[in-house]
């Protein structure tokens, strides 16, 4: 692998043509590339902007000189990478087959093959994990996950970040809603027992807290930041400070969510938000219409994402940047907030070339946002995923991609 | 009877050009498929250009133009989610279902006509109630929960069988058993009724009379002319095949057109939605032509009216 891959990569990924959601960032600030030497690739911007490391970290290089050769169709068929696996076959709808790549210069997999196999349903996958047709099963439910390592003796494992489960709150400053007033907003945060949903509805699986796309140990987290206590006394008063509900033209809230699991979340906080005399529905709506309300802008008082909740749960990251450009900014997709303060702290942290500076300005735009409770961590959910006896120790990148951490699993 | 047949088939055509305006319009109705592939770091530029990549910044009747000329020229686009040929993703997809569904189809077939005459001739004995039985079951048990105990009995437990997959016969065994469980009761109620009514019939007490065998006149007379209403519906069962193995396909991990239907139109794969429904009506609408002829042939009568 030379700077001329590299190049050939960036170009490519960063061309009009790519629909990756990470060539954006590539593309919007790009001046020209070039290669300087064989192992010198320089990529040169308009404007500084120092979080670029987060896409380029997204960027996987590719043989220039392969994929010329056989053009854009057949290296679909037969890929090329510079990972710990080689590939070996697709079968379409049905398993990825990889073979160890054993010149990896640094992760050599002591496994020579891995069959990644597409099995939609769960009650499958558990069942080939107990005949053995499967030594890992991932995407178990957390009651079926506890089950089967308390009572069968599965071993589980954490592979990637914690699932951050958060609320978001689209409209605040243009809703007549309850949703628009902060306390009102505070009042639903204290009204959560986080502890009593980690210990009961994740049976010890998760822990309380989390922030938008940020874990402890994400870029600029800082230590001492905890989630919202569980006050229903003070979430009352806030409430009655508020005026809750007659203060409002509007009382309605409603709670978007999709099928699956998501509803017993939802229920679960109906019945904390409840118990503190805050009634919201519950609307259980297609996944194409709820991502056409959280992910498709929209500040119009009446839109239908204004004033009303929606939850996400999804893999926490490294580095939140980019994500927290949509959540809090008064650009952003999810429509939450309208803070010049807000947008300002951004700024000043995302284009800052002192590391530790952009990094404790980070810290102090997330501490900033946190205060206007556009959006509140619930949980951080472990991702966890069932092994059998035929594995032994997961030794490297844990915390990112499967295919990664599936290099550095060692025979029992 | 060729005349019959051509007016047939330009009937089925011309239900083919509305089937194809109604999912072209239907799909679209029920939502934008951006609204799924978008991430939280899709900024409204990046939504925007998505949406041009795929084509879906133009007005529906422009999309509907580009997708008729493709379709004239056998093309019915890429896949949204997989960005590969729609038409190429079924081609992956059908023989699979093929592997599976015709032996469901001919075992089902097989038995429903043994058991279904068997409980026709010899009506409230123990082996009707014993048809009628199997018949209740299949048709109230859910086919997911079917598929998943046999799954736990055959394989977790009794370890005869694999879970999931394809490659050798013992692969088949689970989910062509459940397929056959859910094809066999209501075509076997079928032809017991079917039976039931042409044994009662006038020609058969003749035929009784005349002296004939019970046998001769139960496969040879009675049989032929029972199979008219089963023969649609084994036509309707075998169109339904293409897509109707959803459950089965998605508990066994068996990579067929069933699976393929519902996770492209739980994704908006608009290409691949209209490409499979197209298929779909196009089997149902050719089987139709079939069973009409085959009436003709089954049934002088029909042979006759029709000529």
């Amino acid at each position: 692998m030379t700077a001329h891959d590299v190049k050939f990569t960036v170009d490519r990924f960063a061309s009009e043509e790519s629909t990756n959601p990470w060539s954006q960032y590539l593309r919007n600030n790009l001046n020209y590339t070039e290669v300087v030497d064989d192992y010198t690739f320089r990529y040169h911007t308009n404007t500084p902007e120092p979080t670029l490391l987060v896409p380029f970290a997204w960027t996987r290089i590719l043989p220039k000189k392969y994929f010329e050769e056989v053009g854009q169709e057949e290296f679909r068929k037969r890929p090329v990478g510079s990972g710990p696996w080689k590939f070996v076959e697709h079968v379409p709808e049905t398993s990825f087959k990889l073979e160890a790549n054993t010149e990896h210069w640094f992760q050599v997999p002591e496994f020579q093959y891995v069959v990644d196999l597409q099995v939609p349903e769960e009650m499958t996958r558990i069942s080939m994990l107990r005949t053995g047709e499967v030594d890992i099963a991932l995407g178990i439910s957390t009651d079926r996950l506890v089950e089967l390592r308390d009572k069968e003796g599965f071993r589980t494992v954490q592979i990637g970040d914690p699932i951050i489960w958060s609320i978001s709150f689209p409209g605040t400053w243009v809703t007549n809603k309850p949703t628009g007033d902060i306390r009102v907003r505070q009042a639903m945060s204290l009204a959560i027992n986080r502890q009593e949903i980690c210990d009961t509805f994740y049976q010890g699986l998760a822990k309380p807290g989390g922030r938008w796309y940020m874990h402890p140990g994400s870029y600029g987290w800082d230590p001492s930041w905890q989630a919202d206590p569980y006050d229903p006394e003070r979430a009352k008063q806030l409430l009655e400070e508020a005026g809750y509900p007659h203060a409002f033209a509007d009382q309605t809230i409603k709670y978007y969510v999709t099928e699956g699991p998501g509803v017993d979340q939802a229920q679960l906080l109906q019945g904390y938000w409840a118990a503190v005399g805050i009634d919201v529905q519950l609307e259980i709506v297609d996944s194409v219409q709820w991502g056409g309300m959280f992910f498709v802008r929209n500040t119009e008082p009446d839109a239908p994402n204004v004033g009303n909740i929606f939850p996400w749960s999804f893999s926490s990251t490294p580095n939140s940047v980019y994500h927290s450009a949509n959540m809090y900014t008064s650009t952003g997709v999810h429509s939450t907030g309208n803070d010049q303060k807000a947008d300002a702290l951004y700024v000043r942290a995302t284009t800052e070339r002192d590391f530790e500076k952009a990094r404790q300005y980070w810290t102090e735009f997330r501490e900033y946002v946190e205060t206007l409770y556009y959006n509140v961590g619930i949980v951080m959910i472990e991702p966890n995923v069932l092994i059998s006896d035929k594995l032994g120790e997961f030794t490297t990148f844990k915390h990112l991609f499967l295919y990664d951490a599936l290099a550095g699993i060692k025979k029992p | 009877m060729s005349r019959y047949i051509v007016i047939r088939i330009l009937q089925a055509f011309l239900a083919l050009i509305g089937i194809t305006v109604l999912v072209f319009i239907l799909v679209r109705a029920s939502g934008d498929p951006t609204h799924l592939i978008i991430t939280p770091t899709s900024t409204p530029e990046e939504i925007a250009n998505l949406k041009k990549q795929l084509g879906l910044d133009k007005s529906y009747p422009e999309q509907f133009v580009v997708f008729i000329t493709g379709l004239a020229r056998g093309e019915f686009g890429d896949s949204i989610i997989k960005r590969k040929p729609a038409a190429e993703m079924i081609k992956e997809a059908l023989p699979n279902t093929i592997k599976l569904g015709l032996p469901a189809f001919f075992i089902a077939m097989a038995l429903a006509l043994a058991l279904g005459v068997l409980a026709a001739a010899k009506r409230d004995s123990i082996y009707d109630a014993g048809v009628k039985l199997v018949a209740v079951l299949g048709q109230a048990l859910p086919g997911f929960w079917v598929a998943i105990m046999a799954m736990l009995l055959f394989s977790v437990r009794l370890r005869l069988l694999p879970v999931a997959g394809y490659g050798t016969l013992k692969h088949y065994v689970l989910p062509v058993g459940t397929m056959v469980f859910f094809l066999l009761p209501g075509m076997m109620r079928l032809v017991r009724s079917s039976m039931l009514d042409v044994l009662d019939a006038e020609y058969i007490k003749l035929a009784r009379i005349k002296g004939l065998s019970e046998t001769k006149i139960i496969w040879k007379h009675a049989l032929r002319n029972a199979l008219i209403g089963p023969l649609t519906t084994a036509g309707m069962i075998f169109a339904s095949l293409i897509t109707g193995a959803v459950i089965t396909e998605i508990i066994f991990n068996w990579p067929g057109m069933g699976r393929l239907l519902v996770e492209a139109v739980a994704a908006r794969d608009f290409p691949v939605v209209q490409a499979i429904t197209m298929l779909v009506a196009a089997m149902v609408l050719g089987m139709n032509i079939i069973v009409d002829i085959a009436y003709a042939f089954v049934d002088p009568q029909i042979r006759y009216q029709k000529s």
